[in-house]
């Protein structure tokens, strides 16, 4: 039986994440290690809750009214949604083609995940912290390959709307003018839609 | 005007649209609570489930629902009125006087735990769980989930069946529900909270 751990489920969220009224679902598990991340509860793989795709569905099912009324539905975060492939796809078998399935991902995955979400997601909420492999790696302990490289194939195989693509300001890791080139490239890649803020260090 | 009360008052506009666009009566009283609140409470609930049932019947009689995209365009105005809302998930974002209310299926830091965890959580319903008979004759199988909350001293209030498959087999989940021990209570930024969970309860004959 598919499982998966999650550690939140934060109803009502109003245009926060895509176009209507959304329920965040935040699953634990994430290959990166943020300086600034705000749920660090995600890197520990033991603490939360295990649920089928069935034991969430009778959960957030409770706000499908306003899920359909309003073209909302699931946002999928984390930790690192992608790595959920099965449960996702399980999720929206259950739920069906109406509410909207989003996921916040780092983009940071094997590429096969990707594939296999992308015909069940709607859209995705990608946080590519810095363009620059070496800003990344400082402030992730990652590199960004697999983030270009899976960003490349969501915008080749598909509508450049469904991507909202975050391109953070982080303090005493990129500037203004890295966050600037990370933009440039993105657009040059055919990224249509971005998110610029700056992170909260906690 | 706090974040709480935009949110169940845009809810409340959503209601609003589905029962005029469906001919279903809602009488809402307006909400005189002045405090915090985490955008919808039993009352609101209540009346979302109204108009599930209302809509059930109307679907029934062979009349349309008319939901999907309703609010759309209710949702587009508010936006610059939600613009400041945190755009990733932050566990502080609810403020203090919330927390100390009911959490109701909001994001909790510490989730509600049985006491030795899930496997003796399941190996307690294993146990306690009696197959009716009734359900047995008929051989039904299946799962049903139900509602219960973890009081913030860790005791257990009983909730309802969220989906079953009868035969005796919902009335003998809530039985086993209610004869849990304490569980760890759920926690957030060190204050207990109260926390909705729900669970499914295997009923599967042997063979």
């Amino acid at each position: 039986m598919t499982s998966a751990l999650v550690f939140g489920i934060g109803r009502h969220r109003l245009t926060t994440d895509g176009e209507g009224v959304t329920t965040l679902v935040t699953f634990n598990g994430c290959p990166l290690r943020c300086k600034y991340c705000l749920n660090k509860i995600s890197w520990d793989i033991v603490k939360g809750r295990h649920y089928t795709p069935e034991m969430l569905y009778e959960e957030v099912k409770i706000d499908q009214l306003y899920f359909l009324a309003t073209h909302g539905g699931i946002t999928f975060g984390g930790g690192e949604p992608l790595l959920q492939v099965d449960f996702i796809k399980e999720f929206r078998v259950l739920c069906g083609p109406q509410w909207q399935i989003l996921a916040e991902t780092s983009l940071n995955v094997p590429l096969k995940n990707v594939e296999a979400l992308d015909a069940v997601l709607d859209g995705y909420i990608i946080d590519v912290k810095d363009m620059d492999p070496e800003i990344y790696k400082a402030y992730t302990g990652n590199d960004n390959a697999l983030v270009l490289s899976n960003l490349e194939w969501i915008l080749s195989h598909g509508d450049p709307n469904r991507i909202m693509v975050r391109v953070p300001h982080i303090p005493d890791f990129n500037t203004d003018e890295d966050v600037a080139r990370s933009m440039e490239r993105l657009k040059t890649m055919g990224v249509v839609n971005f998110d610029e803020f700056t992170y909260i260090i906690r | 005007m706090k974040k709480g009360k935009q949110t169940c008052k845009i809810l409340k506009e959503i209601r609003k649209q589905i029962a005029a666009e469906n001919d279903i009566q809602l009488v809402i009283e307006e909400c005189t609570y002045q405090g915090d609140c985490l955008g919808t409470c039993p009352k609101c609930e209540a009346e979302v489930r109204y108009l599930e049932r209302e809509l059930e019947k109307r679907q029934r009689m062979g009349k349309a629902a008319a939901v999907a995209g309703l609010s759309v365009g209710l949702m587009a105005a508010s936006q610059t009125a939600f613009a400041q809302q945190p755009d990733t998930l932050k566990m502080d974002s609810i403020i203090e006087k919330e927390l100390e209310t009911e959490l109701f299926g909001c994001i909790v830091e510490t989730l509600p735990s049985f006491p030795g965890g899930e496997r003796k959580l399941f190996e307690f319903i294993g146990k306690n769980v009696v197959y009716p008979k009734e359900a047995i004759d008929a051989g039904v199988e299946g799962q049903v989930f139900v509602e219960f909350f973890v009081e913030k001293d860790g005791s257990i209030t009983v909730g309802k069946v969220l989906k079953g498959i009868g035969y005796g087999c919902d009335e003998e989940a809530l039985r086993v529900i209610g004869l849990m021990p304490k569980w760890e209570p759920g926690s957030q930024r060190g204050k207990r909270v109260r926390v909705r969970h729900t669970l499914p309860i295997n009923f599967k004959l042997s063979k």
